[in-house]
C-alpha cells in the first residue's frame, strides 16, 4: 500500500519535471542536436536600450567624483601633483598670454614660450602643451583663421595623449558649424571617439560625443527596426557623459549645455528627429538625477510626438525608471 | 366648447407676460450690478505706489553656462559713475618683464605663479587708486551718466567682469550699459567704498575648473 503511494508520487514528480522541461524549451535554454552533438542553446534576449545596471551604478555613486576632469587643456586636467619642467620665464609668458586682451601680444608671448621650451627639451611634453595653449588662446580671442593654421600645422601622431585629444576636439569644434550629417558620421564622430580613447578624462569630448551623435542622426528618418540600436548607441554616449558625476546640478548643467546647442541652431523647419533624441537624452539624465516628474514628462512627450522611434524610446525610459 | 378654451388661453398669456416682464426687469437690474461697483468705504482711495523693485532695464538672467572654449574677457572697476576698463595688455607686459611692471603709489601689482603642471597657472593682485587712477593701466574710462553713453568699440569678445564697491551701490546704469551694448556682465562686489585703493585679484589654476565652478 505504502509502496504504491510512493510510486504514484514519484510518477507525479516525473510528470511535473517533464512539464517544466517542456515550458523551458519554449522560453529558456533548449538542447539541440547539432551534427550528433547535443548543445544547449540559450535564446538571445535583446539587450535593454538603456543599460539599467550602469544607470543604477551611477545613481549609487551620486555626487562622488568620477574620473572625468573639466580643464580646457590637457595640462589643466592633470592633477596639481603632476609636475612639469617649465622654466619661470615660460610660466610668466604663458600666464601673460592667458591674461592679455591683445591677441597679437598673446601670440607673441606664446611663440617666445614655445621657443623657450623647445630649447630645453625639443618636442617635449612642455612644448606640445604650449602649442596646444596657443591654439586655445586663438580660439578664445575669436581668431579662427589662426587656430586653423596652427591646427593644420600640427601632427597628431607625435603628440602625447592629452594634447592629442584636445587637438582632435578643436578640429571638430571648428568643423562643426558647417558640417552636415554625413560629415559628422564619417569624419567628426570617429575623431571624437579617437579623442576619447586618447584621453578618457576629457569632459568636453564627452559632451560633444552626444551633440555630434544627435547632429549625425537627427535629420534622418530611422526605420522602425533600427530604433532599438540607435537608442542604445545614444544612451551609451549619455551614460558615458553622466559618468562624470550623477549630481542633480551637474546633470542639469549637462542637459542645459545640450539644450543651448540645439536651440541656437537656426533651422527653417523644426528638426523633429533631433527633438526626439534630445527628449530621450533629457529623460535619461532626469532618471539619473532622480527627477521622476521630468523623466515621466519626457516619456509622455516621446509617446505623443508621433515621431519614428518615439514609442520605442518612451518604453525604454519607462523600463529604466522601473528598473532602478 | 371652443370659445371658453380660447378665452382661458388668452388669460394665461396675460398672466405669464406680466411675470416675464418682471423677471426681465429684475435680470436687467442684476446685469447692471455687474458694471457698477459701489464704494462702501468712505475713505479716499490710496494713490498708486511707485514700485520699489527693479527700476533698471530688464536684463536677461542667464544661468552660468559651460562652453568648450571660454572667451577671453576683460576686467573693469566701477566707481560712482565711471567704468575704468583695465589695460590687460599693459599688466601682461609687466608680468613678462618685471622691471616694466607698473609700480607707483597710484597702481601696483604682484604676480606669482602657481605650482602645477600647466604653465598658465598664476595669481595676480592689482591695486588701483580710484580717485586718481593710473592712466597707464586704464584702457578706457566710460562715464555712465543716465542713458547717454557710447558703446565701446571692442572686437567679438564681449565678456566683462566688473568689480564694484561692496555695499549699497546703484547698479542701474551699469546694467543698462551691459544690456544696451550686449555685454555679458559678471559683477563682483569686492572693495570697501570708503577706501580709495581697490584691490582686485585675478588668477587661474587647475582648481578653477573643479566640479561645478566652471559653470559659473
Amino acid at each position: 500500500m505504502v509502496g504504491a503511494l510512493v510510486l504514484a508520487m514519484a510518477c507525479q514528480g516525473v510528470a511535473q519535471t517533464q512539464t517544466q522541461a517542456g515550458m523551458q524549451a519554449a522560453q529558456g535554454p533548449a538542447w539541440v542536436n547539432q551534427r550528433g552533438v547535443w548543445t544547449v542553446i540559450t535564446p538571445q534576449e535583446p539587450p535593454p536600450i538603456v543599460d539599467v545596471a550602469r544607470a543604477t551604478e551611477q545613481m549609487d555613486l551620486g555626487c562622488g567624483a568620477g574620473g572625468v576632469r573639466f580643464g580646457d587643456t590637457a595640462a589643466m586636467r592633470l592633477s596639481s601633483d603632476a609636475q612639469s619642467a617649465f622654466t619661470r620665464d615660460a610660466r610668466r609668458l604663458a600666464s601673460a598670454a592667458t591674461l592679455t586682451d591683445d591677441p597679437a601680444q598673446a601670440a607673441e608671448f606664446l611663440a617666445q614660450a614655445i621657443a623657450d621650451a623647445a630649447q630645453n627639451a625639443p618636442d617635449g611634453a612642455e612644448q606640445q602643451h604650449l602649442e596646444a595653449l596657443a591654439i586655445l588662446t586663438a580660439l578664445q580671442h575669436g581668431d579662427e583663421a589662426q587656430a586653423r593654421a596652427r591646427l593644420a600645422a600640427i601632427d597628431v601622431a607625435r603628440l602625447g595623449d592629452g594634447v592629442a585629444a584636445d587637438v582632435l576636439f578643436w578640429r571638430v569644434l571648428l568643423a562643426a558649424p558647417t558640417a552636415n550629417a554625413g560629415v559628422w558620421e564619417d569624419r567628426l564622430l570617429p575623431d571624437l571617439d579617437t579623442a576619447l580613447a586618447r584621453d578618457p578624462s576629457s569632459f568636453q569630448v564627452l559632451v560633444w560625443r552626444v551633440i555630434g551623435w544627435i547632429e549625425a542622426n537627427g535629420d534622418g528618418v530611422p526605420v522602425a527596426s533600427q530604433c532599438a540600436a540607435l537608442g542604445r548607441a545614444l544612451s551609451d554616449r549619455v551614460l558615458d557623459l553622466s559618468a562624470t558625476g550623477a549630481c542633480p546640478l551637474m546633470l542639469g548643467h549637462m542637459d542645459l549645455a545640450l539644450a543651448r546647442h540645439f536651440r541656437d541652431r537656426v533651422s527653417p523647419e523644426p528638426a523633429t528627429g533631433a527633438m526626439t533624441w534630445r527628449q530621450f537624452s533629457t529623460g535619461i539624465l532626469a532618471v539619473l538625477a532622480r527627477d521622476d516628474a521630468t523623466a515621466l514628462a519626457m516619456q509622455g512627450a516621446l509617446m505623443e510626438a508621433q515621431a519614428p522611434c518615439g514609442a520605442t524610446l518612451s518604453e525604454a525610459l519607462s523600463a529604466v525608471r522601473g528598473g532602478r | 366648447m371652443n370659445a371658453p378654451a380660447s378665452e382661458n388661453h388668452d388669460s394665461d398669456a396675460t398672466d405669464t407676460s406680466a411675470l416675464d416682464l418682471s423677471v426681465a426687469f429684475f435680470c436687467s437690474v442684476l446685469v447692471l450690478f455687474v458694471f457698477v461697483a459701489f464704494n462702501l468705504d468712505d475713505r479716499e482711495p490710496l494713490p498708486d505706489q511707485d514700485s520699489l523693485g527693479q527700476e533698471a532695464l530688464t536684463v536677461a538672467a542667464e544661468p552660468g553656462m559651460w562652453g568648450a572654449v571660454v572667451p577671453s574677457g576683460r576686467f573693469a572697476v566701477m566707481t560712482d559713475d565711471t567704468l575704468y576698463v583695465v589695460n590687460l595688455a599693459r599688466v601682461a607686459q609687466g608680468i613678462v618683464v618685471p622691471s616694466e611692471q607698473v609700480s607707483t603709489d597710484r597702481a601696483w601689482g604682484n604676480y606669482s605663479d602657481v605650482a602645477g603642471f600647466a604653465a598658465n597657472q598664476f595669481t595676480y593682485r592689482l591695486n588701483l587708486n580710484l580717485t586718481d587712477p593710473e592712466p597707464d593701466l586704464i584702457r578706457e574710462s566710460i562715464v555712465l551718466n543716465g542713458s547717454e553713453f557710447a558703446c565701446p568699440d571692442w572686437p567679438v569678445r564681449s565678456d566683462l567682469a566688473v568689480f564694484v564697491p561692496d555695499g549699497a551701490f546703484d547698479l542701474g546704469p551699469l546694467l543698462a550699459f551691459g544690456a544696451t551694448c550686449n555685454l555679458a556682465l559678471r559683477i563682483e562686489p569686492v572693495f570697501d567704498p570708503e577706501e580709495t585703493i581697490a584691490s582686485i585679484f585675478f588668477g587661474r589654476s587647475a582648481a578653477s575648473y573643479a566640479g561645478e565652478r566652471m559653470f559659473r
